[in-house]
């Protein structure tokens, strides 16, 4: 049982170490606990030790893709149900994560995204208003 | 033999060893020889007459035809004279048989020089034509010799020869064979045609000579002057070798004169046997004398048969000239054969070597042939399915190949274009089929199976590039996209008022970036067909809300004024609402960008019939006329719409029509250049 004072967690898992930087510093601003991630393989174990309450999943990454990862991820029985939002540049990752599953609750396309939308998007699914 | 036995029967007669009944049949088959001899007599002089007058008729210029009309003229003459001779049996007449027949050896030697191709000696000839006249006038007016005849009977006489008998017989043998020998002479040096043709009318002419000589010359000299009646009769001979010499060999140029000489001399002698036959009835009855008449008409009515026989000539000429164009045609049709056979290889050897796969199906769409190429594109021998219909290649290829075809058709054969069909993993091909007709009629259909693998390939290696590119793009495009806004919300610290506007103008170039980036994606995806594919039913309301929520800065900045009417009740339609929402921004933004400030845009979205219908109406600069044929066109921009605006693709309208398209809807437009444009659109509701 969380806390309910307690910061809400974010896990970006994102090889591209500028776009991570820059959304670390953005959702830290905006008072959540961030982690990271630079790859698949460690973006599962920081995902299954920390249990945070939502992920931003990048797909194109060395080590393990994101897809791989997630479906890792979805064997877990934590992992089965947490929030993971896909930020790609990938159009066609959208038609692929789609046919893994539909437990997906945004596929953003980097972007066409700012940072200031992405965390009211994640405002909205943590029901932050 | 029959004038011999004539002798014998009255020397029996005359001693009374025989009955007198005896002579009365005997005379009887006297009318009956002597009938057959003028018959074989006429029958020569006419066929002798005829040649000589067709020869000269054919060719009057040609001396050898010319020698031979008046050698053939003499012959006639002479085959006459002898006929007058039997029939009124006189001295004058008989001298007269004498005269004529020298001039007939006179007139070989001269068509003797003819046929050789040589002159005479002027001198020979005036010595040799003062000779004969002296010799015709000779035997016929003076006893030197014919001295007297001595008649037994009515029908027989024998000739007492006057002193010259030895002289004349010296010269007629040696006459006669100087004309046989100067065509011999000369053969050596004549070419093989006329070598042919002079070597017939020798053997002719020798058997005539060698025949003349015996009973008028050799036998008269023992005392048988009674056989010369024969001599005549054989001039039958020359008629018949020259006339085969003429159909053989072409002599005198009368090629089908034979033929024709046949058709007259069979009706000519139908007819006068007929009358000899009346003339040999008549002779119980009167004397010879009045025989002469009858004769004399059997003559006339053969003239005037010659001229009947004119008609048939001259039928058998048109006989000849439709049997000729008969050749010609049947000569023509043979070679429109050949040529149609040469066309028809010609065809099928491009049919078989075209690298296109190709169907025949006849009228009953049955297959009538298959080429090499579609053989090997769908793995099938031609001949077992020749005259089968279309499906029954189903089970014998691999099924699901004959499948993609047969599914192209459907239940029957329809037209189709270029459709691309997979027969297998690896293999792609485009259909067409053409219905093929000759004048109007259907003569069946032509199944085409154009080989595309290597264009498909080629395809995805592109599409997979474009991606690739595109995303490696969109990377550094999202690092600057996400400082230089967090830079603009002051997550870094404020920025002063100079900072602030170099950071937005920066960041609407980046977005100018990614949109072009983004509509080169979209382009790609919709040309490889992987574009819709997450349609939902959606308020078009919505979207139009959310496109001018994009653009309220735009609009206020440049202080256009938007009117939009919507009604109140729009039924949901399955639509991909990221696409179309694409479509409405492109068409607000073109609004927004070509219209002057404080320009006006209205907006309708209505439901119409079965169709929901959005349109856009900018008072903007508005597309020249001639180039609103191409707005739809991928890269095309209208020359006012780059001066005004030099950003922009040109790719925006041509994804919006296809966007819109692959809806089942229409997209069309009506503008004035200087007054506006009115873009519309309307999506099926389903």
């Amino acid at each position: 049982m969380k806390d309910k004072f307690k910061k809400n967690t974010i896990l970006i898992v994102e090889d591209e170490i500028d776009l991570r930087g820059l959304l670390k510093t953005k959702l830290t601003s905006e008072h959540f606990e961030v982690f990271e991630a630079d790859n698949g393989k460690t973006g599962l174990e920081a995902a299954l030790r920390q249990h945070p309450d939502i992920i931003l999943l990048d797909i194109v990454m060395p080590v393990m893709d994101g897809l791989s990862m997630l479906r890792e991820l979805r064997q877990d029985e934590w992992g089965k149900t947490v929030k993971v939002i896909v930020l790609s540049n990938l159009n066609e990752a959208e038609k692929v994560s789609e046919s893994l599953e539909k437990n997906i609750y945004n596929y953003l396309i980097k972007s066409d995204w700012e940072p200031d939308d992405i965390v009211k998007l994640i405002k909205k699914n943590l029901g932050i208003h | 033999m029959v004038l011999f036995l004539k002798d014998v029967l009255l020397a029996l007669e005359k001693n009374s060893i025989i009955p007198k009944t005896i002579i009365i049949y005997y005379n009887v088959y006297m009318v009956l020889s002597n009938i057959i001899i003028i018959f074989i007599i006429t029958l020569s002089g006419l066929a002798n007459l005829f040649l000589a007058v067709y020869a000269y008729r054919k060719n009057p210029r040609e001396r050898v035809n010319r020698d031979f009309f008046f050698f053939g003229i003499l012959l006639c003459l002479w085959c006459f004279t002898n006929v007058i001779d039997l029939t009124i049996r006189n001295i004058f007449w008989l001298r007269a048989t004498a005269a004529v027949g020298f001039f007939v050896p006179l007139g070989g030697i001269f068509l003797a020089y003819a046929l050789a191709g040589k002159k005479m000696n002027r001198l020979i000839k005036i010595l040799l034509l003062f000779l004969s006249a002296v010799i015709f006038l000779t035997n016929l007016l003076t006893p030197l010799l014919i001295e007297s005849v001595i008649s037994f009977t009515d029908f027989g006489y024998k000739v007492i020869f006057g002193p010259l008998l030895g002289i004349w017989a010296l010269l007629e043998v040696s006459t006669i064979l100087i004309a046989l020998y100067i065509p011999v002479h000369f053969l050596k040096s004549a070419d093989t045609q006329r070598k042919k043709q002079i070597s017939f009318f020798l053997t002719g002419a020798g058997i005539f000579a060698l025949w003349f000589i015996v009973v008028s010359v050799i036998l008269p000299l023992f005392g048988y002057s009674q056989f010369s009646e024969l001599d005549s009769p054989a001039s039958i001979f020359m008629v018949g070798f020259t006339g085969y010499s003429i159909i053989k060999y072409n002599l005198m140029d009368i090629s089908s004169l034979f033929f024709t000489a046949i058709t007259y001399s069979a009706v000519i002698i139908s007819i006068i046997a007929f009358l000899l036959l009346l003339l040999f009835v008549s002779s119980f009855f009167f004397s010879h004398l009045l025989v002469w008449p009858i004769y004399l008409l059997v003559i006339l009515i053969s003239l005037v048969l010659f001229f009947i026989g004119r008609l048939f000539f001259i039928e058998k000429k048109d006989l000849e000239r439709t049997k000729i164009e008969l050749t010609e045609l049947l000569k023509q049709s043979e070679e429109n054969r050949i040529k149609a056979e040469v066309e028809r290889d010609k065809t099928s050897t491009i049919i078989s070597s075209f690298s296109d796969g190709l169907i025949l199906l006849d009228k009953k769409d049955n297959i009538f042939s298959v080429n090499p190429a579609a053989e090997k594109l769908l793995g099938l021998k031609e001949k077992e399915f020749i005259g089968r219909p279309l499906n029954s290649m189903v089970p014998a290829v691999k099924i699901t190949k004959a499948r993609a075809i047969l599914s192209v058709f459907g239940d029957g054969l329809k037209a189709v274009y270029r459709q691309p069909i997979k027969l297998a993993d690896n293999l792609t091909a485009e259909i067409s089929t053409i219905i093929l007709t000759s004048a109007g009629k259907d003569m069946g259909h032509l199944i085409i199976l154009h080989d595309i693998t290597r264009e498909k390939m080629i395809e995805k290696m592109k599409t997979d590039f474009v991606s690739l590119a595109a995303h490696q793009l969109r990377t550094p495009l999202s690092i600057i996209k996400w400082s230089i806004s967090m830079l603009n919300k002051g997550d870094f610290g404020k920025l002063n008022k100079k900072q602030s506007e170099v950071v937005k103008n920066t960041f609407n170039s980046n977005e100018r970036l990614i949109s072009l980036v983004n509509n080169l994606l979209n382009v790609t995806r919709m040309e490889d067909g992987r574009y819709l594919y997450k349609l939902a039913k959606t308020d078009m309301r919505e979207i139009i809300d959310a496109a001018l929520d994009g653009y309220k800065n735009e609009i206020s900045k440049r202080k256009i004024k938007i009117e939009y009417k919507k009604s109140d009740t729009l039924p949901e339609i399955e639509i991909d609402s990221e696409k179309v929402k694409i479509v409405v921004q492109n068409l607000i933004d073109n609004a927004i960008k070509y219209s002057p400030p404080s320009g006006k845009i209205n907006i309708t979205l209505q439901k119409k019939n079965n169709e929901i219908r959005f349109e856009i109406k900018d008072s903007g600069v508005g597309i020249p006329k001639d180039q609103q044929g191409r707005i739809f066109q991928k890269f095309f921009r209208a020359n006012n719409a780059v001066t005004m605006n030099a950003a922009g693709t040109g790719l925006g309208l041509f994804l919006s029509r296809n966007i819109i398209e692959a809806h089942g809807g229409k997209m069309d437009f009506t503008s004035n250049e200087n007054f506006g444009t009115t873009f519309s659109f309307s999506l099926p509701i389903k």
